[in-house]
């Protein structure tokens, strides 16, 4: 098991590497020169130079992306413009609230898409599972920001039962940071009117986030049920007189989780990448807003720290996505 | 009117009581038996439907919509923001142009970015993972380190960086979306590659000569036609809603150009109130993609049917 783990994480850095010079890549792809826009419309030609000389931006591209790596690993991910704050320490802020949304919208659609998926396995090709399927569709198909106006519209505007965005109401501050996730931070701190409110803020957001990764859930587990339920053991199980219940929470799910597990990986890091829109909708502060603010003021060094940071997290996750692979099917552990 | 074309018993050596040798009988059989098979899918029958009235709207509609002006932006300051009507299905827009004429010509412009999104993806990804799954070694080990660098990026957020760093536009989006999406016809090809290279035919072709080339495309290249195919059934839904969630953000299509995204974006202002700027066009995006996507999901059905029903 040792020397798995040692070999997985291994593994990690030429994916790392190849991360950077990815975003080293994209970084350049920039039609417009940056030693011009920096030295603004009335500059000299000897003015540009000397900027680009200052920026090191005559340098060949190997030293350049060599500075870049080594910035990059000093904490030093440039200066958003519009803050005018670092780069990480901007991320260090948001991140907690974008992590807050992914967990609770991935809550969500584990605890609604695994009993769905199992539902519809066993009734399968009946009404549960057919309603099930266009569900699931539905789900697929709809854009995230679209749907999450449509419940602003529905739900808070109209109805009045939530509120329409924001993490917390205009002018009430946050609590105490401890990991910088609001609702967890008013749990800790004991203030319950707060998480009250907080937890209102979040339904919204979260589900809407949440159908995406829910749909393919739904099907996953489905899937996995039916082949699991296909197989002699469980005939065996329900020869042996046990309750169809009991077969398929006690013998068949368990075997389902493998595969669901890394399917909750994958939807982890696809609802990261999404909640750029349901945050931009629900003004929730996290990196997606920012990186769509940024995006939109042409600011480019928050884009490129967002783009790093996500990719870093979703390494990171397939890490131990796979190590938990490793400790449930020790099949994997020879491959 | 027998135009004398039929096989001869002579030339096939194995003809059936059709008169048809038996190899073209059977494709026939086949080919019916997967169209009788799609149709017993009746999402996918609506799907199919749903996507050939947009098909015709796209092409059709720019010479039907009822205020071809508005179409790019022409401005009319009485018209303001009214609520649907007999006049305006859709209501009207914050410079008075009529939604659903937008909304139609719309439809032009998303299924004419999807479309690119996949031939570029498709254009990059399958010929790069059919030389990585037919020579294997070194180059496959290359070609797959950079296929997973890209995966490894959630695809919004790499279209959003790589669409920005090129400038906000429809064109440049449709780039970042097809740079995003080819990995996954990279893995797909290169898999059918790898298992289909072992094939005795392949081998037979080797023996008397046939260079590479000739054997990638005239006799691999084929079979591995319909997975692609099925793969690319089901990502064009995906591809027209990524395109309209960057035309959301504001790196996509720039306004007056009427598409979809866009205009949800733009009428986010106007809520609650007058609700019907975001509200229809999204709903154009929802429908179309979930079109595709049932579409997608009986052909995947009928073509490649290893999950479980």
């Amino acid at each position: 098991m040792g020397r798995y783990v040692v070999r997985r994480v291994l593994l990690i850095v030429p994916t790392l590497v190849g991360l950077s010079i990815l975003t080293f890549v994209v970084s350049h792809l920039m039609p417009a020169d940056p030693a011009k826009l920096a030295a603004g419309p009335r500059a000299t030609a000897d003015m540009v130079q000397t900027i680009r000389h200052e920026y090191g931006l005559d340098r060949p591209l190997y030293v350049q992306y060599v500075t870049y790596v080594r910035d990059l690993l000093r904490g030093n991910w440039g200066t958003s413009i519009i803050s005018q704050h670092p780069v990480l320490t901007d991320l260090r802020l948001y991140l907690p609230n974008t992590l807050e949304l992914v967990l609770a919208s991935m809550t969500i659609a584990i605890g609604v898409g695994v009993p769905l998926g199992v539902i519809a396995a066993v009734s399968q090709n009946r009404w549960p599972d057919h309603l099930s399927r266009l569900f699931t569709i539905s789900f697929v198909s709809l854009p995230s920001f679209w749907f999450a106006i449509i419940l602003q519209l529905t739900i808070a505007f109209t109805l009045g039962l939530l509120p329409v965005d924001g993490q917390l109401p205009t002018l009430t501050a946050p609590p105490h940071r401890v990991t910088g996730m609001v609702l967890v931070d008013s749990l800790l701190v004991g203030n319950l009117p707060l998480l009250w409110t907080a937890f209102q803020h979040l339904i919204l957001p979260a589900f809407v986030q949440s159908i995406g990764a829910m749909a393919i859930i739904t099907r996953m587990v489905r899937g996995d049920m039916l082949e699991i339920l296909g197989q002699d053991f469980v005939r065996t199980a329900r020869a042996k007189g046990l309750s169809a219940r009991r077969v398929v929470l006690g013998h068949a799910l368990r075997n389902a989780f493998i595969p669901t597990l890394t399917l909750i990986g994958l939807s982890f890091g696809f609802s990261l990448g999404g909640s750029v829109l349901v945050e931009t909708v629900f003004d929730w502060p996290g990196i997606g807003l920012y990186a769509v603010n940024a995006a939109l003021s042409a600011d480019f060094e928050p884009i490129m720290g967002v783009t790093i940071m996500v990719g870093f997290i979703f390494i990171v996750l397939n890490l131990v996505v796979d190590l938990l692979y490793g400790v449930l099917d020790p099949r994997i552990r020879y491959t | 009117m027998d135009l004398g074309i039929r096989p001869s018993v002579e030339d096939s050596g194995s003809a059936t009581a059709t008169g048809w040798p038996l190899e073209r009988q059977r494709s026939h059989e086949n080919l019916r038996r997967q169209v009788a098979r799609f149709r017993r899918n009746r999402l996918a029958v609506v799907g199919l439907a749903i996507v050939g009235l947009l098909v015709v709207i796209a092409v059709v509609g720019p010479y039907i919509v009822p205020y071809p002006g508005d179409t790019t932006g022409a401005i009319h300051p009485e018209a303001q923001l009214q609520a649907p009507s007999t006049a305006h299905l859709f209501g009207t827009d914050d410079i008075g142009d009529d939604i659903l004429s937008r909304v139609i010509v719309g439809s032009r412009l998303s299924l004419t970015v999807g479309v690119i999104v996949l031939v570029i993806g498709t254009g990059i990804g399958v010929p790069l993972g059919a030389v990585a799954g037919y020579f294997g070694g070194t180059t496959d080990v290359i070609i797959m380190r950079v296929t997973d660098i890209f995966l490894t990026i959630p695809a919004l957020i790499l279209a959003l960086t790589i669409a920005a760093a090129l400038g906000p536009s429809l064109r440049n989006a449709m780039l970042a979306i097809a740079l995003v999406w080819w990995p996954g016809y990279c893995r797909l090809t290169r898999g059918q590659f790898m298992s289909l290279r072992q094939r005795t035919y392949v081998e037979s072709a080797r023996v008397i000569g046939a260079r590479d080339a000739r054997i990638i495309f005239r006799h691999i290249l084929p079979n591995t036609l319909t997975p692609i195919m099925v793969k690319m059934s089901m990502d064009i839904g995906f591809a027209i809603l990524t395109a309209a969630a960057l035309g959301f953000i504001g790196v996509g299509a720039q306004p007056p150009q009427p598409e979809w995204g866009a205009m949800v974006s733009l009428g986010r202002k106007f809520l609650p109130n007058w609700w019907w700027y975001s509200t229809f066009p999204g709903l154009a995006i929802f429908v179309t993609v979930f079109a595709f996507n049932m579409l997608g999901d009986g052909l995947r059905d009928v073509f490649d049917p290893q999950g479980v029903r």
